[in-house]
């Protein structure tokens, strides 16, 4: 397992160059079925990384550069009238993949953003009046810029919820920065990414994480840190149900991939920030959705052992 | 936060108590309250239900109007008992109609409080003081559910609430009970009641007796230190009637004569042995505590002759047990007597003598010819007297229902009914030796009683009233003899029930008399009785007198600061369970062998300056501790494995691993 992991990290790292944490918390996030968000400025690497998930996943994917006039239709996908059978025919969207690399999601408007709710939760789409169903896996990787930037609409926080994770890649590390510069461009490379795992040992790695150990000890500290984000005066919104049941199925993940049969509280502080930060906003209404100093606060401020 | 609204659940427990608190009271109250009452309480209720409205200005004049009218001249004084305790009723039923908000129901809630405390001015049994704690839980209920939330409706959790409250303040409420001063009479205010008591009077006429033996109601209960005398010789004295008119016996002409020749104290013994001739024989002592029942008369009831007493009690010329004021509450008294004595042995007054020997002249002809003739015949006093006593053993029947007698009453009774009750046979008997010139009187008391085994104290009821003869003798002076016991000496060895015949059983005692005749009945009234008395002896019996003596004998001494340091260690004792419990309950969790173990580690590197920070796993820890002592690396990770093993992992296999490195951990 831990072969695995390391496979497609170093399989991942030859297009995206020092960034084996957040490989690794991607990775994480698509073994935990859940979808994901890559934030940061533009420039950073975040479609490479949407990119070479998808490729070495081995799974169908479709690319949508979300812009500001694009419209549900340009997703799900629209029924046009067929001459030769006198009849309407659905042209399925790009949302018909198993990986959707939303790209740049939150420059669209919130109408558009919303058409990925459905599909997001459910794992299929409604269009005119009909239910269809998506591929599975199905996983939504997008990336977005930080809110600051000009020309976004923010994310609501429902759909944010949706979003198991959010990643930041930040910048490259002066190594890593300097091998980048030397070597030739890397995105040449993606093409060549190999797929590195099958749909079999997905499912596999799924129901690992289902057996994971939970202790006492560990759903004690768990409990913990869900009663100060909504106990402590600094946080405006705690973490939700939903939100506590992420941050378990995801760290479980996490436990797997390091392979353990049982959670351990660095599991949890692991992958919280990633799972957790998005999900709560400060009580100062700072909105820049960030969360990270609340996230900080919250893992010195909860006791670990009791 | 302070609540303006009425919480309806309370508004419900104040009719429930008001009504409870109220119910003591009807008794007493004039129909017209309890008539204002069930209009105020339906109307209240209609408006609880939202049927009706609330009373507009001119309605509550109204009301309070009719209310003082009826205050004015319903009762027949103002300033008593009964006006005061129906003007607060009055008031507390108003104010439920009228009250809108909530401290105006706080405020129902507390005259309620104060209503409950006037209906001790009225019963003080133990019947009333168990009504009293319901009422009281009621209202603390009540109070409880008008400090609750508006939402909440859990009437057990409330009820549980006020009960505890409750009992929290049991101790306090003894503790108070023993230091607090008794105050006496501060509720001495006259009552309106009528003192009329069934009981001994101070004149005795034919039927009298007869008609108490029908009452079952208790006169006094007695204790006695020592052994129980025998029921033969359980005659309690009360009256000496002299004086005869013809049909009614009574004291000596001027009863207030008497008392100005009172012994109030003990310490004149001499003289009352040498003056009065009242001369104890030693051997037969016996101590006994009576609590008598409010009799609104000033005689006390002893076993002839009573040698000790105390407080405000002395004893006449007669050896009458008199008290200075009425009994119009229960009274307790202690007293010696000896029943072996000897009084005015050696001469009787003329005064006496007259007394003791005077006699109507146109009543019972027959009788007073007949004692002359038959003092002749027999020559002696004594021979007179057993030939009357044989006559009565002979012919005569003891009996309930007496046939009516006449003008020359003792003349019919002796010679032609010769059916009769112990005042027909004590105010015969007394009447033929007077006609012969033997000094005689009538006595009249109770005789026997029923031993409550429960509680071993002897009960006297009414239906033990009992009336017998002293004549006297020279050298032997006053001797008691009771004609009943030649007719039914039953009615002496045993009790009135097993004296008198089938039809007349069944007079006995009234209807509780008669209940008792089945066995669980009585035993049930034996209980009850056993139980008010000891509430009688020991908690109203507790007056100042004896929280004095209690407190001096706890104490050492009755200064201020002995009581006052007293009161505060006692009240200290009460609440440091309390707080104890309390502390108890704050306690930390007993720490589990694995978190000892991490509290040991700890502790072993903080010596290091190494302290775990907050948010840090053991994990994390454990690889900091290793950077800075490099040397320890492998004992610190293997404790933070075994650790996360133990723990996480739930394996307990390593915890014996665990606990030897951790203490085998030099640094």
């Amino acid at each position: 397992m831990q072969q695995l992991v390391t496979r497609l990290t170093a399989e991942i790292s030859k297009v995206l160059l020092g960034k084996e944490p957040q490989i690794k918390l991607a990775l994480a996030c698509l073994f935990a079925r859940g979808h994901l968000l890559i934030e940061d400025m533009p420039g950073m690497g975040k479609t490479t990384l949407a990119h070479a998930l998808a490729a070495v996943f081995g799974l169908s994917y479709q690319r949508i550069q979300f812009t500001s006039d694009l419209l549900p239709a340009d997703i799900l996908g629209v029924s046009v009238f067929d001459r030769n059978s006198s009849q309407f025919e659905f042209h399925p969207g790009p949302i018909f993949s198993q990986v959707l690399l939303a790209d740049e999601i939150n420059r669209t408007t919130p109408k558009t953003q919303s058409a990925l709710l459905e599909a997001m939760e459910e794992g299929q789409v409604t269009v005119e009046g009909e239910t269809r169903q998506l591929p599975q896996p199905f996983f939504v990787i997008a990336t977005q810029n930080p809110l600051s930037s000009s020309g976004t609409f923010p994310l609501p926080e429902s759909q944010l919820d949706r979003f198991l994770m959010r990643v930041e890649l930040g910048y490259p590390s002066p190594e890593a920065e300097r091998a980048l510069l030397l070597g030739d461009g890397s995105r040449t490379r993606l093409p060549q990414l190999k797929a590195c795992i099958t749909k079999d040992q997905l499912s596999i790695i799924s129901m690992h994480a289902e057996q994971v150990k939970i202790s006492a000890a560990v759903l004690d500290y768990l409990q913990r840190l869900i009663a100060y984000t909504r106990d402590c005066a600094d946080f405006s919104m705690g973490i939700s149900p939903r939100g506590a049941l992420a941050l378990l199925r995801t760290a479980k993940t996490w436990a797997v991939m390091h392979g353990r049969k049982h959670l351990l509280p660095e599991d949890i502080q692991s992958v919280l920030p990633a799972v957790v930060a998005h999900r709560v906003s400060e009580a100062t209404g700072n909105s820049d959705q960030s969360g990270y100093a609340l996230i900080d606060q919250l893992l010195n401020e909860v006791d670990v052992m009791s | 936060m302070l609540i303006k609204q009425m919480p309806r659940q309370s508004l419900f427990w104040v009719f429930v108590a008001q009504t409870i608190v109220i119910a003591p009271h009807l008794t007493h109250l004039p129909e017209w309250i309890i008539l204002t009452w069930l209009l105020i309480l339906g109307w209240r209720i209609q408006m609880y239900r939202g049927l009706w409205r609330s009373p507009k200005p001119i309605e509550k004049v109204a009301l309070v109007a009719l209310c003082g009218v009826g205050l004015l001249f319903g009762y027949s004084r103002l300033f008593a008992l009964e006006p005061m305790v129906g003007l607060l009723v009055a008031a507390f039923l108003l104010k439920l109609l009228e009250m809108q908000q909530r401290k105006e129901l706080l405020l129902v809630i507390f005259i309620g409080f104060f209503v409950t405390a006037t209906q001790f001015l009225f019963s003080i049994t133990l019947a009333a003081t168990v009504y009293g704690v319901i009422s009281l839980l009621l209202l603390l209920v009540a109070l409880v559910s008008a400090n609750q939330d508006v939402r909440i409706d859990n009437s057990h959790a409330t009820v549980r609430k006020a009960a505890g409250l409750m009992i929290q303040s049991l101790p306090l409420m003894l503790l108070l009970f023993i230091f607090i001063p008794k105050l006496g009479s501060l509720w001495n205010v006259p009552s309106l009641k009528n003192a009329a008591k069934t009981g001994v009077s101070n004149s005795m006429s034919p039927g009298d007796f007869s008609r108490l033996g029908l009452s079952n109601e208790v006169a006094f209960r007695v204790t006695f230190d020592s052994e129980l005398p025998r029921q033969s010789q359980l005659y309690w004295r009360g009256l000496v009637f002299s004086n005869f008119d013809g049909r009614r016996w009574s004291p000596i002409s001027d009863f207030s004569r008497i008392q100005d020749e009172v012994l109030w104290a003990v310490d004149n013994t001499e003289a009352r042995s040498n003056t009065w001739q009242m001369r104890p024989i030693p051997g037969r002592e016996t101590r006994y505590q009576v609590m008598l029942e409010a009799s609104q008369q000033s005689w006390l009831y002893s076993l002839p002759m009573p040698i000790e007493w105390k407080g405000a009690t002395g004893l006449s010329r007669d050896m009458t047990l008199l008290s200075k004021n009425p009994i119009t509450e229960r009274l307790t008294y202690e007293l010696v007597s000896t029943l072996n004595f000897e009084f005015e042995p050696e001469r009787l007054s003329s005064l006496g003598k007259f007394q003791a020997t005077q006699l109507p002249l146109d009543f019972n002809p027959k009788t007073q010819q007949l004692a002359l003739k038959w003092l002749r015949e027999e020559g002696s006093a004594k021979g007179l007297m057993e030939r009357i006593l044989r006559l009565y053993n002979d012919k005569f029947t003891y009996t309930l229902q007496p046939p009516t007698l006449g003008r020359h009453s003792v003349d019919e009774f002796l010679w032609t009914t010769q059916q009769g009750f112990c005042e027909h046979f004590a105010s015969s008997f007394v009447f033929f030796m007077r006609s012969a010139g033997v000094p005689a009187r009538v006595v009249v008391g109770y005789q026997g009683g029923e031993l409550n085994p429960l509680d071993n104290y002897l009960i006297v009821r009414q239906k033990d009233a009992h009336a017998w003869a002293e004549v006297w003798f020279q050298g032997q002076g006053w001797v008691r003899v009771d004609p009943t016991a030649a007719v039914a000496p039953e009615r002496i060895e045993h009790s009135l029930e097993a004296s008198l015949s089938s039809a007349d059983v069944g007079l006995v005692g009234g209807f509780m008399g008669r209940a008792g005749a089945f066995g669980w009945v009585k035993h049930l009234q034996l209980q009850w009785d056993a139980s008010n008395y000891r509430w009688q002896r020991w908690v109203l019996a507790f007056d100042r007198n004896r929280q004095n003596d209690f407190l001096k004998h706890l104490l050492g001494g009755l200064q201020p600061w002995r009581i006052t340091l007293a009161f505060i260690s006692v009240a200290a004792l009460c609440l440091a369970p309390i707080i104890l419990r309390l502390l108890w309950l704050q306690r930390p969790p007993p720490l589990s062998p694995v978190a000892r173990c991490l509290l040991r580690f700890e502790r072993k590197l903080k010596k290091l300056g190494l302290v775990r920070r907050k948010g840090e796993t053991l994990g994390n820890f454990a690889t900091r501790a290793a950077e800075h002592q490099p040397n320890y690396r492998e004992q610190f990770m293997l404790i933070a494995k075994l650790y996360e093993r133990v723990v996480y992992g739930e394996d307990n296999a390593g915890m014996a691993a665990l606990k030897i490195r951790v203490s085998n951990l030099k640094l």
